[in-house]
């Protein structure tokens, strides 16, 4: 039963049927709109792979590069160790080593991370013997580029 | 206009114009190097914050500039492994998160990433252990080779 005031000569209704609060969320598959940044890529490149969040909730992301030993002609010794650095406004906030055999064909890297609305975000993959400065980078000499995009799906909070 | 209603001899505001809580988004904070507080392995914090927060630490160890670069170094990190706990207010602790190295061995660089989440008023802790289950922070020949490589804590708010 509603109650109601007195105001301004008018009743008004002071009891409202609020919703409960819960978490929602819906998944979106982003794997064929996004890509790891190539730092070898020219500026305009790069910046293409710097996305932001404009849904105006906060999203999960759950992207997955990786590297076809095989397909791109490379060595057991080449991709093994390899890992991934996800950021959100040029910070660190995960990172992923492939920690599998070297033998596996395919290196595949899962990273999971926030992201706020209106941030950006983007994610670098490196070779093993890091200084953050051996970057995988560049295509074969196909023209395929060597760290593709596996999955990467966006959870956005509802 | 508000509206008021007569409790005792007080009239009390009963609307307002804030809106009802309906969207859940957050902010990160940083606790990696550089940063004004840095947070390392093997010492307890607590969510002090009033809101849930995820942690996504990475911790590791330079092998090179803090153990070597032989084959005695490398066996000593291979297959270590981070463990995060968190310990509620009446004590009760939970393992969240358990990390291995399993890379290759030649990596000049050890690095672990638990990520977990911490309620309100919980305290959390993340202990590196080599293959051998021996606590890292124990280790008399190289007691500061665990660092910090980055370190973020995701607030949860409802908008």
């Amino acid at each position: 039963m509603a109650v109601h005031l007195r105001k301004n000569g008018v009743w008004t209704n002071i009891t409202f049927d609020i919703t409960p609060f819960a978490v929602g969320g819906t998944w979106s598959d982003e794997t064929s709109n996004r890509l790891y940044r190539d730092t070898s890529d020219t500026d305009i490149e790069q910046a293409k792979r710097i996305y932001t969040n404009n849904t105006g909730k906060l999203i999960l992301v759950r992207a997955v590069p990786g590297i076809d030993r095989v397909a791109r002609g490379l060595s057991t010794n080449d991709i093994s160790g390899s890992y991934a650095i996800a950021y959100v406004d040029d910070v660190e906030v995960a990172r992923f080593r492939d920690n599998g055999t070297n033998s596996a064909d395919k290196l595949r890297i899962e990273l999971q991370f926030f992201v706020p609305n209106n941030s950006e975000y983007y994610i670098k993959v490196f070779k093993k013997n890091h200084d953050q400065s051996q970057t995988w980078q560049g295509d074969d000499s196909n023209g395929d580029t060597y760290v593709e995009t596996i999955e990467w799906f966006e959870f956005t909070f509802q | 206009m508000p509206i008021r209603i007569r409790e005792g001899n007080t009239w009390k505001l009963i609307a307002n114009d804030s809106g009802i809580p309906s969207i859940v988004t957050g902010t990160y904070s940083y606790y990696g190097p550089g940063e004004s507080t840095e947070k390392v392995a093997n010492v307890t914090y607590t969510n002090n914050t009033s809101k849930l927060i995820h942690v996504s630490a990475t911790i590791g160890i330079d092998r090179n500039a803090s153990i070597g670069s032989g084959q005695n170094a490398k066996d000593l990190i291979a297959g270590s492994y981070v463990l995060a706990s968190i310990t509620s207010p009446q004590n009760v602790t939970t393992e969240v998160a358990n990390i291995r190295d399993n890379g290759n061995q030649n990596t000049k660089y050890l690095f672990l990433n638990p990520q977990f989440f911490v309620p309100v008023g919980y305290s959390y802790i993340i202990k590196l252990y080599d293959s051998d289950d021996n606590h890292w922070s124990d280790s008399t020949t190289y007691p500061n080779a665990v660092e910090t490589f980055a370190w973020s804590e995701f607030k949860f708010e409802l908008q």
